[in-house]
């Protein structure tokens, strides 16, 4: 199944991609979606801290399964005010 | 209308969103004024960058704001949050409530803002002379739960 992967400030900087689709089996989980997006994008592996992860908007653990179309994103510890 | 959670590019017209909160009903307003200043890590600051995942911030803002209007029976609020380039010395948040007693809006900003800071999906870097970073809130979490086997080279 096919998932996109939102990606922004220092996650878009690192990969240069605002968004990734990545091809995933189905239910895979947000560990699945960082393994698979980390291979894409090397340059998260030196990230050094662990990103929250959002499914459709909304925060998960890294255990959540995932389904086709939804929309994954892992963020940044934030820094608004 | 006296309620409004805005993220937007322009600066923060303060005196518009002061009229905009007044009703019959509250004695009291608070308001907050977030602003971008120097400091030891960054003297030579010169704007921060702001992004949000804005679909995603808006919603946390909302369920946020709805919360503690209920907690705190606020009659309106006004939470705006800019975007993109903001200078050193203007406005990068305004956040206001109105509520029948200061106690309650005193108490409801606090609450606010410090959930804004800790959860709603906007970053910010600094940007100085000698180039930029990233910078998070010391009250923002970062990922939790087991570490993730595909993370393993990331210092975690």
């Amino acid at each position: 199944m096919k998932v996109t992967v939102r990606l922004f400030a220092e996650l878009r900087e690192r990969t240069g991609r605002s968004s990734v689709i990545l091809d995933v089996p189905e239910g895979a989980s947000g560990t699945e979606l960082w393994r698979c997006l980390s291979q894409t994008c090397p340059a998260l592996t030196t990230l050094g801290y662990r990103p929250l992860l959002a499914k459709n908007g909304h925060y998960v653990s890294w255990g959540e399964p995932f389904e086709e179309g939804d929309e994954a994103a892992f963020l940044a510890p934030v820094g608004g005010g | 209308m006296n309620r409004r959670i805005l993220l937007q590019q322009e600066p923060i017209d303060i005196s518009y969103f002061t009229w905009l909160l007044g009703d019959e009903s509250s004695g009291a307003q608070v308001w907050f004024v977030g602003t971008v200043r120097k400091d030891a890590d960054c003297e030579d600051l010169l704007y921060l960058e702001y992004e949000a995942y804005e679909q995603m911030a808006l919603e946390i803002l909302e369920e946020i704001v709805l919360e503690a209007a209920g907690r705190w029976q606020l009659a309106g609020w006004v939470v705006v949050h800019r975007l993109g380039r903001v200078p050193v010395g203007e406005a990068s948040l305004l956040l206001g409530v109105s509520a029948p007693h200061r106690a309650e809006a005193f108490e409801a900003c606090r609450y606010l803002l410090e959930r804004l800071k800790a959860e709603v999906p906007i970053w910010k870097k600094e940007v100085g002379e000698g180039g930029g970073r990233w910078k998070a809130n010391p009250e923002a979490p970062s990922g939790e739960g087991t570490a993730p086997s595909g993370a393993e080279g990331a210092g975690l």
